[in-house]
């Protein structure tokens, strides 16, 4: 609002503010760039499995979703940074979240609908309820099917395309997996996503963040351990039917969500209560409808759905307020 | 032909029977409520400022229909409106001057400087958590802003540091009287132009030096003013406006300028001054 | 080594920056001229009973106590009063303040205060009605920054009782230390304050708290207190806010004060050393509050000091003293960086709550932008009181604050935790206080 008009002091006066005065050296640019940096590891992975494909994904979404956002900056009312590296760090979310041969015109419907059906009309940054870069790959999925099911086989560097483990384990059964090497899960060579393959260079990633401090550990624990729980279940129950937990935990998206899109703080609870329901949600529906929707994997629609959650966890779990406890 | 028939026959008996329960519910729970509301409601200008001391214009309405309140006046509405608002009603009308707000201080950043560099949330109310005043005078007009914000009508601007209120736009609600931390927002007829832009209580000296164009109560204006319409107290002048009548000898004689003509008769006023 | 004992919520670690705490305390001169704020406290305003061109003494009332929650004011020099006029205060408020030229201007405040020696007082005849009142005639506040009159706290309500003092050394600020010179240099005098305090309340335990990041202090007032039954030296780990009150009485006795509560709904009473150091010179010395400690430090400062001057000292003396070069000086504060006010005159006098004046050049000076709300919780995780600070906030911007919030936001201590860690610069504090306003206003 323009309601004031500063004029120039010509002589220097005393600054004036209310306290604090001092303030630490974080700010939403340095957050958003640690992410970004912390993902690198994982994309490098999946530079290692899929070649050059993949760096002409993440090259793509970054300035695509960058390119939007300033041309979005333009045109509303409210303040836009569109260096601020959200609009990067959902670029890369959402290279993460497609396959590595994706066609350029899937990646620029993909960062529209990131930057201005995710982000943009909730009102910027900070605003939206969905996160942006799960939002344009649900819609990527629902409307391009064939290609965002055709994933590129890894450390073949061709056009050779194959399922996932857990389209395999859809469609096929588990006894087609009878060969799957659980270490070759964990570092990544399997078909799937730039940025969900690799499980341990996800965690190197998220390793530093838990050191910074910009995710905690609610989220990721309850999701993994409500994956974890639900598969061993069914596991214990039929294991000719039901693949083991391990094998739920490090295939499709568990890691890349829990770690990275579950915690996204925007979409994210804050009180502590909510947090620990929140990564529940996420793993339980992940795991409802891996195992009994259609779809081979759920940790897309299963954030989602708790991200459409949030603002009732926050009202209706809220951290204890102080001076609320009965002194004995 | 059937798959047709069959879902439509459904739907249309739920309709059919949700709408039998909302006829039950209209006749079961109707409520008995005044048709002269509702009219008065549309006469009302519409404003819903808030400015009559009730919750909107409805609420008005409602308390003008049911109360013989004949002091209740719309500061929106002008005199006829009003009249005719209670006409309809079938009583006498009072009828209202029409009232604007006018700021009591000139403190433009020219006649009184910033004393400070304020970094903190641009309001009036949240400057005066740090500091009494960002001016060199204690009683001046931040500048921030909070009037504006409270003024539904586009009244009010910021301009050099000060509001500046249009006249002709102010529709004399009352709104901004409160939304002052300095208490500078006074209500005068729309008719009388002059007003001290000042309210500054200090002695003159002090009030001198943290403003140009301060009231230093030096009583010449109380001298000038053949109608008694002007009275100095503690060091500052205030005009009463049921018998000032713009003749302008007050501003003639204000050796600061600290008694200024408002509104477009500025013009008109100063050539004949 | 037994556990540190520290409050459970929330709080920050800023760096300490207690530049001066190795500097003992030195004595200021009396200035060429005083200004004396007729109103220091929190509460009633005083009643001024002196006039223009009066001669006053020192120790002599200027400014009266006009109610039970209001506090006296004195002259701490011998002098004629110059002019009476409003005047801008530390903290940006502009309040009358009186003006006096004092007969002695340049002598040491030592030598004042020597001519003053200590009396003998027998405690065991001392009646509470009696202490209540030497401490409220001799203008006691709380000295470490709120200004709440001494002799209300220590005047708990019938059916209140009081079941331990709290003695508050916690100084959590940055750069403040003068809590801290005085628990190493007046070990003494305020164990004989603290004694005084307990016999008012008959005998209760007193617990001195003092956070961890001062062993020498803890050591001092331990030897101090050896041989004095029921009274007790808690080391705290060090965390800000600590020296907040409710805080402190969560780390030392682990009880929480209730929302809108006062520690004395728990049986506790607070008070700061520096606050007891002016009790004991109450009856010690027949002294009114009329001189304080405060840390003079920042980065303009070269030499960061504590000093003791006359309550009424324009900054701009101890900036002569200092030599601080006042071209440069870009930022005042008086208190600490975190719940501190800004100065925006040279002239500005302290007053009895100043407990330091910090010296910053520009570089200090942010004026950094406020960004969206991320919501990453960081504001609620350092609330102290547990807060949805982020929440409230957007309710206070949108001005559409729920009747749950608003007791929220009067629970709010305004420690500046929040702000300090937000990393989209957003002004939080401010935010909440000028939320406080707001509900104030519509009450």
């Amino acid at each position: 609002m323009e309601t004031t008009n500063k004029v120039e002091v010509k002589n220097r006066l005393l600054f004036m503010d209310s306290s604090p005065l001092g303030h630490v050296s974080d700010s939403t640019v340095k957050i958003m760039y640690t992410v970004c940096i912390t993902l690198l590891p994982a994309l490098a992975v999946s530079v290692w499995m899929f070649g050059w494909e993949a760096v002409r994904v993440i090259v793509l979404t970054s300035v695509f979703t960058i390119a939007i956002e300033a041309i979005i900056s333009k045109m509303v009312s409210y303040k836009v940074n569109f260096m601020d590296g959200s609009a990067l760090l959902t670029g890369i979310l959402l290279a993460m979240n497609i396959p590595a041969n994706s066609p350029w015109w899937m990646i620029l419907v993909g960062a529209l609908v990131a930057v201005i059906l995710g982000k943009h009309v909730f009102g910027g940054l900070g605003q939206n309820i969905f996160n942006p870069a799960l939002v344009a790959r649900v819609f990527l999925i629902i409307s391009f099917p064939v290609e965002m099911t055709s994933w590129p086989k890894p450390l073949v560097y061709d056009s050779t395309t194959g399922a996932t483990p857990l389209g395999i384990l859809k469609t096929e059964g588990l006894g087609a997996l009878a060969g799957t090497n659980l270490t070759d899960l964990a570092i990544g060579q399997m078909g799937g996503s730039l940025g969900e393959i690799s499980a341990i260079a996800l965690l190197l990633g998220a390793i530093w963040l838990f050191i910074k401090k910009y995710i905690t550990w609610e989220i990721p624990v309850m999701f993994f351990a409500t994956v974890a729980v639900f598969a061993g279940i069914f596991h214990l129950i039929d294991p000719q039917t039901y693949a083991s937990p391990l094998f739920h935990l490090l295939t499709g998206g568990v890691f890349l969500g829990a770690l990275y899109m579950a915690t996204d703080m925007v979409t994210s609870p804050m009180t502590f209560k909510g947090k620990l329901i929140f990564g529940f949600g996420c793993g339980f529906f992940t795991m409802l409808i891996r195992l009994f929707g259609s779809y081979p994997e759920g940790v897309s629609f299963a954030i989602l759905l708790m991200n459409a959650m949030v603002p009732l966890l926050d009202s209706y779990f809220p951290d204890q307020k102080f001076g609320m406890v009965k002194n004995g | 032909m059937l798959e047709i028939i069959i879902p439509g026959l459904i739907l249309g008996g739920f309709a059919l029977i949700s709408a039998s329960g909302l006829l039950v519910a209209s006749k079961k729970f109707y409520v008995f409520e005044d048709p002269r509301i509702a009219e008065v409601n549309e006469m009302l200008p519409g404003a819903n400022c808030g400015g009559c001391g009730f919750a909107g214009c409805l609420a008005f309405a409602e308390h003008l229909v049911k109360n013989e309140d004949t002091d209740a006046i719309c500061p929106v509405a002008s005199g006829e409106e009003m009249q005719k608002i209670l006409a309809f009603l079938g009583r006498e009308a009072a009828v209202g001057e029409k009232m604007v707000a006018s700021l009591m201080c000139n403190g433009t950043h020219d006649n009184c400087k910033s004393q400070m560099d304020y970094a903190g949330i641009e309001d009036c109310w949240a400057a005066t958590l740090v500091t009494d005043s960002t001016k060199a005078c204690s009683f001046a007009c931040i500048g921030l802003g909070s009037c504006v914000k409270a003024c539904n009508f586009d009244a009010m601007h910021i301009e050099n540091g000060i509001v500046v209120i249009d006249d002709e736009k102010c529709t004399g609600c009352g709104l901004c009287v409160p939304a002052c931390p300095k208490n500078l927002l006074h209500m005068r007829p729309y008719k009388k132009y002059i007003t001290v832009a000042c309210y500054n209580t200090d002695r003159g000296a002090d009030a001198r030096k943290a403003c140009t164009v301060a009231c230093i109560g030096c009583l010449k204006c109380e001298k000038a003013c053949n109608y008694d319409a002007i009275h100095v107290n503690n060091f500052l002048a205030k005009i009463d406006y049921q018998k000032c009548t713009n003749c302008g000898d007050c501003v003639t004689v204000c050796p600061t300028n600290s008694i200024i003509i408002r509104g477009q008769e500025v013009h008109v006023a100063v050539e004949n001054v | 080594m037994l556990q540190l004992k520290t409050f459970s919520r929330g709080g920050i670690h800023p760096p300490e920056e207690k530049l001066s705490a190795q500097s003992p305390i030195i004595y200021g001169d009396i200035p060429a001229s005083i200004l004396v704020a007729v109103d220091q406290h929190i509460g009633k305003p005083c009643k001024l009973i002196v006039e223009k061109g009066a001669a006053v003494t020192r120790g002599q009332v200027l400014a009266e106590s006009s109610g039970f929650i209001s506090s006296n004011v004195h002259s701490p020099v011998a002098g004629r009063i110059q002019k009476i006029a409003r005047f801008p205060l530390l903290g940006g408020q502009v309040r009358e303040v009186i003006q006096i030229t004092p007969d002695n201007a340049g002598e040491n405040l030592k030598s004042v205060i020597d001519n003053e020696p200590e009396q003998a007082v027998e405690i065991e005849k001392l009646t509470p009605d009696k202490i209540r009142k030497t401490i409220a005639d001799a203008g006691i506040v709380g000295m470490g920054g709120a200004g709440f009159p001494t002799h209300v706290k220590l005047s708990p309500p019938d059916g209140k009782e009081i079941k331990e003092l709290i003695i508050n050394g916690a100084e959590c600020e940055p750069y403040i230390t003068a809590d801290h010179r005085l628990m190493l240099e007046y070990a003494e005098p305020l164990v004989k304050g603290i004694l005084i305090l307990q016999k008012l309340f008959g005998g209760i335990p007193v617990y001195i708290g003092i956070e961890n990041n001062k062993p020498d202090a803890l050591q001092r007032i331990d030897e101090a207190v050896k041989n004095i039954p029921n009274v007790e030296v808690v080391p705290l780990k060090t965390k800000y806010p600590q020296g907040g009150e409710k805080q402190l009485i969560k780390a030392v006795v682990n009880r929480e004060v209730p929302s809108k509560g006062l520690p004395m709904d728990v049986g506790v009473v607070v008070q700061n050393v520096a606050t007891i150091l002016a009790i004991y010179n109450a009856f010690y010395h027949k002294r009114p509050l009329m001189e304080r400690v405060l840390t003079v430090s920042g980065n303009m400062v070269k030499d960061p000091a504590n000093i003791m001057l006359p309550i009424g000292t324009p900054i701009s003396y101890i900036m002569e003293k200092a030599e601080i070069d006042k071209e440069n000086v870009g930022l005042v504060i008086s208190g600490g960086p975190m719940m501190g006010k800004t100065s925006f005159s040279f002239e500005s006098p302290i007053t009895k709550t100043s407990s330091a004046i910090l010296f910053f050049n520009n570089s200090m000076i942010s004026k950094r932008e406020e960004n969206p709300c991320i919501r990453c919780g960081a504001c609620i995780k350092a609330c102290p009181m547990g807060l949805d600070v982020a929440q409230y906030t957007k309710m206070i911007i949108a001005s559409v604050i729920s009747p749950k919030a608003k007791d929220s936001i009067l629970d709010c201590i305004e420690c500046g935790s929040c702000s300090y860690v937000c990393p989209a610069d957003r002004r939080l504090v401010h935010w909440m206080r000028f939320g406080k306003n707001i509900i104030r206003r519509e009450n």
